[in-house]
């Protein structure tokens, strides 16, 4: 009978009923005096307990699959193996980095020529997108390497390809090159991605797919937190030399990845240490992804900042003067304890209205590099 | 008195034996031919019956080491994730203390020399590893150090104690002072305390065994409960406003352990590895975590998102998040991230043979899939026993090696 089948178990409990019993009935014939009267009993109840936990241990076997077998509980076993290889070896995968065009950037203000901004398409290779983007090259790219690596400034926003919005990706580029040639921003890779990387999510969140159904057809998984967080840094430190410290990495965004933004800061500050978003509420992400409630409520950003350990980020609030004013950032402003850091400021006038911005950003990643 | 302690178990021995004792004398008192007499013989036998079987329990759980005290049998430490602290994530603020050390065993060590670098109070206070560098004994280079440490996850919040960190003898000697070497995350199953990896598995005496016959290059090992919230099985999970179990050793314990030691941190730097539930954390965090794990050897894992009565709710009731943390699904789904995974199993004796099987037929490259199966041997510590050298061998040829000074 072997070790796991269960009648071994219903037979042991059999037997140990029956010796139980037994014992019960034949307890007045072994009370006389006597060594051997003892003796017999001292039998008696070792029979009971042997069965009793023969009974346990079988049970408990069966329950975990600890021992296979009599001969595997005995340590019989000596079968020996080696180890195979089953899968392939490495081919050629997806590139990570399509180049699709390239122009040069002329620095806001003055018009010189100041780095290059490359049109680009990512492929993430765990979330598995393909996402199209820009990179702003700064003057000196690769020669002119800072130790550790450049510092990343990584903007998400559905405006990228404008050109009126300041949020266009060469209207960013070229203030970013002009603070670079004023040497108010120490030399850095501008990123620009949209916010919207997949149908059914528009806050850059794994959203599962949907198995396929006889009524329903599957919907494709979108894990576009998976490509921010994991996929985009391995991209950038291993093609453009970017830093490998989240001390180095800050986010920016505008109202269409503003949500994105701040949950990535929340929720990855091991990747990202600055971010700046309009104010706003966020308690629930943009768009129409369907989520558990479980799900839905650490989308809730104010929940998050209740729940987890305060992250090691900086965060400014930047919007129209009358947003500021409102207060709508106060609920997740006042919520803030160090090291999390949270501050306002209204956005700017004029032709350049994020060159403040920049300015702060460059001075939340430009100091010494943090101990990681 | 500890679930595990020495005096626990020799006191349950004790009144087991007294029990038995008590029966045979007051054999004769209850031996009348009255109800009351009947009754009082089953009462007199049922009493040593839960008294032995109490014992034998105890002696069983101290053997395998599931549960490694009272609070991970019962619950009630519920109080794991530090909330909204103002010290949590600190800079500079050192997040793990090492509460016991002691020299590692040498190749061969029996068990019971293991029992006394076992940790007696967790209360004990660390000591600053900083500070020990230049003063450790001359016997540490020869045997290496095993040390007990608790760490408090900066991002999680996550605490866990009673954990174990290998230090090889290369870290104590004068050719490698100032060499930073690569760390393997070794995780429990379920349920299970990381004292098993010391004494059943014997892995800190495997490795010491595998590494004088040049077949593994030095390395420092993580030994951790896969569960962090005992008694409840966590699977590794990211759990959906609850604790973030997955970021936790993905994130958390490599940046506490890089702090703390001489520690690669960059790509190659460290690998997972884990035993049935540890099995399945260690192939799910390489999947999805390729940077921080890149190698993983899973020893009877399994492969799909489980969920029962020791798990709770895992997944927030989401169908979809629970696909993405099966690493079956994310083979059919997403792309083959770049990783190199070990998987064990036997033909005879282990019901994750079949799982196994099916997992490795998924892998597509980049992924690269190895396996070791045995023709018998069924879901215990022997068994893996058998698989450890050949899977030391295969992590540390996939590890950044430590360079001499």
């Amino acid at each position: 009978m072997g070790l796991t089948s269960p009648a071994l178990s219903y037979v042991l409990a059999v037997v140990t009923a029956g010796v139980l019993l037994g014992v019960i009935l034949a307890w007045r014939r072994l009370a006389g005096p006597g060594t051997r009267a003892i003796a017999l009993r001292a039998v008696c109840q070792l029979a009971v307990q042997a069965c009793a936990l023969a009974l346990i241990f079988v049970l408990v076997n069966g329950s975990g699959e600890f021992y296979s077998s009599w001969s595997d509980l005995l340590g019989l076993d000596h079968g020996a193996a080696q180890v195979q290889a089953t899968a392939g070896v490495s081919t050629a995968s997806v590139r990570p980095v399509v180049l699709t065009g390239k122009t040069s950037v002329r620095a806001a203000g003055d018009g010189a020529a100041a780095g290059v901004l490359e049109s680009v398409r990512l492929y993430g290779e765990l979330s598995g997108l393909s996402v199209p983007g820009a990179v702003y090259l700064p003057p000196g790219y690769p020669a002119a390497r800072p130790p550790g690596g450049y510092p990343v400034i990584l903007e998400i926003s559905n405006a990228i390809d404008s050109t009126t919005s300041p949020y266009g990706s060469d209207r960013l580029a070229g203030i970013a090159a002009m603070l670079i040639a004023a040497h108010r921003m120490a030399p850095a890779l501008v990123v620009m991605l949209p916010a919207t990387l997949g149908p059914g999510d528009d806050g850059c969140l794994d959203v599962a797919g949907r198995p396929a159904t006889t009524q329903l057809a599957g919907v494709a998984p979108t894990l576009a937190q998976t490509f921010f967080a994991t996929d985009l840094p391995a991209i950038l430190q291993s093609r453009y030399d970017a830093s490998v410290s989240a001390s180095r990495w800050a986010l920016l965004a505008d109202g269409s990845g503003g949500y994105c933004a701040l949950h990535l800061a929340l929720t990855t500050s091991w990747q990202f240490s600055a971010a700046v978003v309009p104010p706003g509420s966020y308690t629930a992400p943009p768009g129409g992804a369907v989520r558990s409630p479980e799900l839905a409520r650490q989308d809730d950003l104010i929940w998050l900042l209740h729940h987890q350990p305060m992250p090691p980020v900086s965060v400014l609030f930047v919007g129209s003067a009358s947003d500021i004013g409102f207060g709508r950032a106060e609920p997740l402003a006042e919520l803030a304890r160090p090291p999390m850091r949270v501050s306002q400021t209204p956005l700017g006038t004029g032709g350049s209205p994020l060159t403040g911005v920049l300015g702060w950003i460059a001075k939340a990643i430009g100091g010494a590099p943090e101990e990681q | 008195m500890g679930l595990t302690d020495g005096a626990f178990v020799t006191f349950m021995i004790a009144m087991a034996i007294a029990g038995l004792a008590a029966v045979l004398w007051l054999w004769p008192r209850v031996a009348g031919a009255t109800v009351r007499a009947v009754a009082a013989r089953i009462g007199l036998v049922a009493v040593s019956e839960v008294l032995v079987i109490a014992a034998f329990l105890v002696c069983l759980n101290s053997y395998f080491s599931f549960y490694s005290s009272w609070s991970a049998l019962l619950g009630g430490s519920s109080a794991k994730v530090v909330g909204t602290s103002a010290t949590a994530g600190r800079r500079s603020v050192s997040l793990l203390t090492v509460t016991a050390a002691g020299p590692a065993p040498l190749p061969g060590a029996a068990v019971r020399d293991l029992q006394r670098i076992r940790p007696t109070s967790a209360a004990g206070g660390g000591f600053a590893l900083a500070s020990r560098d230049q003063d450790v004994s001359a016997d540490l280079a020869r045997t290496g150090e095993l040390l007990s440490f608790s760490v408090t996850g900066k991002y999680t919040g996550i605490s866990e104690t009673g954990d174990y960190i290998y230090l090889p003898p290369q870290y104590f000697q004068p050719a490698y002072a100032r060499s930073k070497f690569p760390a393997v995350l070794a995780l429990t199953g379920y349920p299970g305390s990381p004292w098993s990896f010391v004494a059943r598995l014997r892995l800190p005496t495997e490795i010491a065994t595998v590494a004088r016959a040049g077949k593994v290059r030095p390395a420092v090992y993580v030994l951790m409960n896969s569960s962090v919230a005992m008694p409840r099985d966590t699977e590794c999970t990211n759990i959906p406003a609850g604790p973030q179990v997955e970021t936790f050793f993905t994130v958390d314990v490599p940046r506490a352990i890089e702090q703390a030691f001489r520690v690669q941190s960059g790509p190659g730097g460290w690998g997972a590895l884990g035993v049935s539930t540890g099995g399945y954390c260690a192939v799910k965090m390489a999947m999805m975590d390729p940077r921080q794990y890149p190698v993983a050897v899973s020893l009877a894992g399994y492969y799909t998102a489980l969920q029962d009565h020791t798990t709770g709710d895992l997944y927030g009731g989401s169908i979809g998040y629970r696909d993405e943390n099966s690493p079956d699904w994310r083979l059919t789904h997403l792309p083959p991230p770049p990783v190199s995974v070990l998987v064990t199993s036997s033909v005879i004796g282990e019901q994750t043979y079949h799982g196994t099987l099916a997992f490795l037929r998924l892998i597509r490259p980049p992924m690269r899939g190895y396996s070791l199966i045995l023709p018998d041997g069924g879901h215990n510590f022997r068994t893996w026993d058998r698989e450890l050298p050949a899977s030391l061998e295969w992590l540390s040829q996939r590890l950044r090696p430590a360079v001499p000074n």
